[in-house]
């Protein structure tokens, strides 16, 4: 196995200038002033203040130190049928050194930046409440991982990649978390590899709903308490408002993401809007800092594998030959699974639907948040990471000698 | 009276300026190496060709000069509630004063462009074949068109206001009957024209996009029961076949279009090669594989960067046209029958919507029906002798539509 090899990240002078020339020669569409000033798009005013502060204010060169503080590696991982892949990651471990292993599996448009608020406090514990030891990496087509340029590479590869990644770091077993791709990823990981995949956490849990002929004790127990909840229809409400008017960009990604990453790559205001609008949309009111928005875009705008690869996952998933990604997530898999609701997500289904997924190791709503969970509300993702494994859970001590607790 | 005057085409020298910089700085991404081409976008090596065409070679100067030398004009139209526009168009009268005053109504990512390869056949005529009066407009937040304004009222600026813009044109231009003819954009505008001016200003409507409704057995019993007794010609079964794949995959366009236009409008408007790759993608996709030329490429292209109101603006009608409530969305629109108003089908084999031929009957009184054997979405453009050929019949002495300007039927008169 190849030792990991410590990283920092440094993007070249060259490229930050080019951004900032590019930037300085921005033209604007014009806006059609509207009612509901989001409808269209990331609102003409934000984004020319963002352009603004991205070329007077932000400094890259400050937040590029901040990410190098967490402790970086990279590591050439083999893929069967495609070759070797050098995938960035953060790993951190706990001075508890039964420390449960975990890996946190991020989307788009997120990155590993989103472990950053929750890993120091996933890393404490051991008395109380589970310590962790904590790994993040960059996808494969992300950040600072190398890119992908073989047709076929799908959330199959994805989750051979990152379970190699696990062992290769000697964690045989290990639980994983993840939302966006990464929800589709644990499951994947549940799936495939079960006797090393532990447990699964999620939080964007994406059942179908219960099928008659499959499901007859859930169906008839939802009936009982009164089927579905007005909660519940709201939540279903949303995924649809979402998939009219909110999934154009996934469609894009799936039918045609080399026409979009044209766009993505030459255009930093371009993929500044294309990402930016989600991190509104997809928030509950996240007061987004400017720096927070740029540094998002940065990763993208400065990642190894340039801003044509990430739509490619999209692609694959869709094509995928034998079964859909779709049906392949939302089946049965037999390895403990955790979710918690966010109140503002993009999918939201009814939370009675979760047990058709799997053995139900936890479960939370919560009346806040949205699709970056990890970022909007560190602390409730945390406490919920914490309970799922605690001394009292039902899973706890899962992962063979790594109970988290001293 | 609306003033109409004269118009040459001259892009500011900054522009074209602007443009050699930003292509100068264009970042190219990778491309998955082993796929079948086209399949995820315009492949890495066309784009790179045409944008070092772009920087280096495209003459824009000496398009615009031959471009120029078209009849064209600008007209100042005031449109309900949205004040006043300025349309740019063509204008090209035939020899034959009896001609018949034919609007031609462009699409996305067309533009007035589009007529240029029919203009000469369709204005020569008169004795064997009609001949016609060409009008063909920039659409507003086109071409050298002016840009939409959003009015202090409830509705925006959609298919109904171009309808508008267009007839007045006409009027403006002493045309108080005329035709259309459109595809893509046009077609719905053509519709709209025939159901809001028809029949006493719009007299007939060609249209190479037909979106018909299926009959039913309450909508419309007689044409439902011809259709389930008439088996689907092979024809037919390919058009639903490509239908149905246009719908699942050349569609995200429109879905970012229709409900996302200014996060696109972001990179269309600072990217030249995002531009390009966003246009030339339809090019390619929609076309019956049509050998396009760098220079065709690159002036379609052009005319949406170098355009007045900016590359962005063609996308509102698509987001308007999906929020037209409370009228109907655009292809429900396109759908509702319109009885008085003769209708014409050119029907082309690697266009997008093809559904089964009957259903035509639901738009209104099929005067005119032609299935060709080559040509996709742009076939003005494609194969101009077969719009030409349409036309001519459609509205020649053994067409369905002979006559329907009266005594403007596009034939010489004895004296003339």
């Amino acid at each position: 196995m190849p030792t990991p090899v410590p990283f920092k990240i440094a993007v070249s002078e060259e490229k930050l200038r080019i951004l900032h020339q590019k930037l300085s020669l921005t033209e604007w569409p014009d806006e059609v002033p509207l009612k509901e000033p989001r409808s269209r798009g990331a609102p003409l005013q934000e984004v020319k203040t963002l352009v603004d502060y991205w070329l007077h204010s932000f400094d890259w060169r400050a937040q590029e130190s901040k990410l190098n503080q967490f402790p970086q590696f990279t590591t050439d991982i083999d893929v069967d049928g495609f070759g070797t892949y050098n995938v960035h990651f953060i790993h951190q471990r706990s001075d508890v050194p039964n420390a449960i292993p975990l890996i946190f599996l991020h989307g788009w448009p997120g990155s590993f930046i989103e472990v950053t608020k929750i890993l120091p406090e996933l890393v404490q514990g051991g008395q109380n409440f589970p310590a962790f030891h904590v790994v993040a990496p960059s996808l494969i087509d992300y950040g600072f991982s190398q890119g992908n340029t073989k047709e076929g590479f799908n959330l199959d590869q994805h989750a051979e990649a990152y379970h190699k990644l696990m062992q290769s770091l000697g964690y045989s077993e290990y639980v994983a978390q993840g939302g966006d791709i990464g929800n589709f990823l644990t499951r994947f990981l549940a799936l495939k590899y079960p006797e090393s995949c532990k447990a699964h956490h999620t939080n964007m849990p994406t059942p179908n709903p219960p099928d008659p002929s499959k499901h007859t004790d859930l169906i008839a127990k939802i009936e009982a308490e009164g089927g579905l909840s007005e909660e519940d229809q709201y939540r279903l409400a949303s995924t649809q408002a979402h998939h009219a008017s909110g999934m154009a960009y996934a469609m894009e990604h799936m039918t045609r993401p080399q026409t979009i990453g044209y766009s993505l790559a030459d255009s930093p205001v371009g993929l500044l809007s294309w990402i930016y609008e989600k991190l509104v949309d997809w928030t509950a009111g996240y007061p987004w800092t400017a720096d927070e928005v740029l540094t998002w875009v940065s990763i993208y705008r400065f990642s190894r594998p340039g801003s044509a690869a990430p739509q490619r996952i999209y692609y694959e998933m869709m094509h995928r030959e034998s079964m859909t990604v779709v049906d392949v997530t939302a089946q049965y898999i037999d390895v403990p699974l955790g979710t918690s609701h966010f109140k503002k997500d993009l999918l939201r289904f009814p939370t009675r639907w979760d047990a058709t997924l799997g053995p139900i190791a936890f479960q939370a709503e919560h009346d806040k948040g949205g699709h970056f969970a990890a970022w909007e509300c560190p602390q409730d993702l945390v406490k919920d990471l914490r309970d799922m494994f605690g001394k009292e859970s039902p899973i706890h001590g899962c992962v063979a000698g790594q109970s988290g607790f001293t | 009276m609306s003033p109409i005057t004269p118009f040459k085409i001259s892009v500011p020298e900054s522009k074209i300026i602007r443009l050699q910089r930003l292509l100068a700085l264009t970042d190219f991404p990778t491309e998955p190496t082993n796929i079948e081409p086209w399949t995820r976008g315009p492949p890495l090596a066309d784009i790179k060709r045409l944008a070092h065409v772009w920087q280096h070679s495209f003459n824009w100067r000496a398009i615009e000069a031959k471009l120029n030398e078209l009849p064209q004009y600008m007209a100042q139209i005031e449109i309900e509630g949205h004040g006043l526009n300025e349309i740019h168009f063509i204008h090209q009268p035939s020899v034959i004063k009896s001609a018949i005053p034919l609007l031609f109504v462009h699409g996305w990512p067309g533009s007035f462009l589009e007529v240029t390869k029919i203009l000469p056949e369709l204005t020569e005529g008169g004795d064997e074949y009609p001949a016609f009066h060409v009008v063909a407009p920039s659409l507003i937040d086109f071409g050298f068109s002016s840009a939409s304004k959003e009015a202090s009222v409830k509705s925006g600026f959609n298919v109904d206001q171009h309808a508008e813009a267009c007839h007045k044109l006409m009027q403006a231009l002493g045309y108080s009957e005329y035709v259309v003819q459109g595809g893509d954009l046009g077609s719905a505008v053509a519709r709209i024209l025939a159901s809001t001016y028809g029949p006493n200003s719009c007299k007939a409507q060609l249209i190479n996009n037909a979106a018909p409704a299926q009959p039913t057995a309450e909508s419309h019993p007689e044409l439902h029961a011809r259709v389930q007794a008439t088996a689907l010609t092979d024809g037919e079964l390919a058009g639903l076949k490509r239908t149905q794949e246009f719908g699942e995959n050349g569609n995200a366009f429109y879905r970012l279009q229709s409900t996302r236009p200014l996060t696109i409008a972001y990179s269309l408007s600072s990217s030249p090669v995002g531009l390009l790759a966003w246009i030339y993608e339809k090019l390619h996709d929609w076309a019956d594989d049509y050998p396009w030329t760098e220079t065709e490429i690159l002036t379609w292209v052009s005319v949406y960067y170098f355009s007045r109101a900016g590359p962005s603006a063609s996308l509102n009608i698509y987001y308007e046209n999906e929020h037209r409530h409370p009228k109907k969305t655009l292809f429900a629109e396109m759908q509702v029958e319109i009885p008085d108003v003769p209708l014409g089908i050119a029907r082309f084999p690697k266009d997008l919507i093809l559904l089964p031929k009957l259903w035509h009957h639901t738009m209104g009184p099929v005067v005119y029906e032609n299935e060709h054997t080559r040509g996709g979405h742009f076939p003005a453009w494609e194969c101009p002798d077969a719009i030409v050929e349409d036309l001519r019949t459609m509205f020649g002495k053994d067409g369905g539509a002979y006559r329907c300007t009266g005594e403007s039927d596009g034939y010489r008169v004895a004296n003339d």
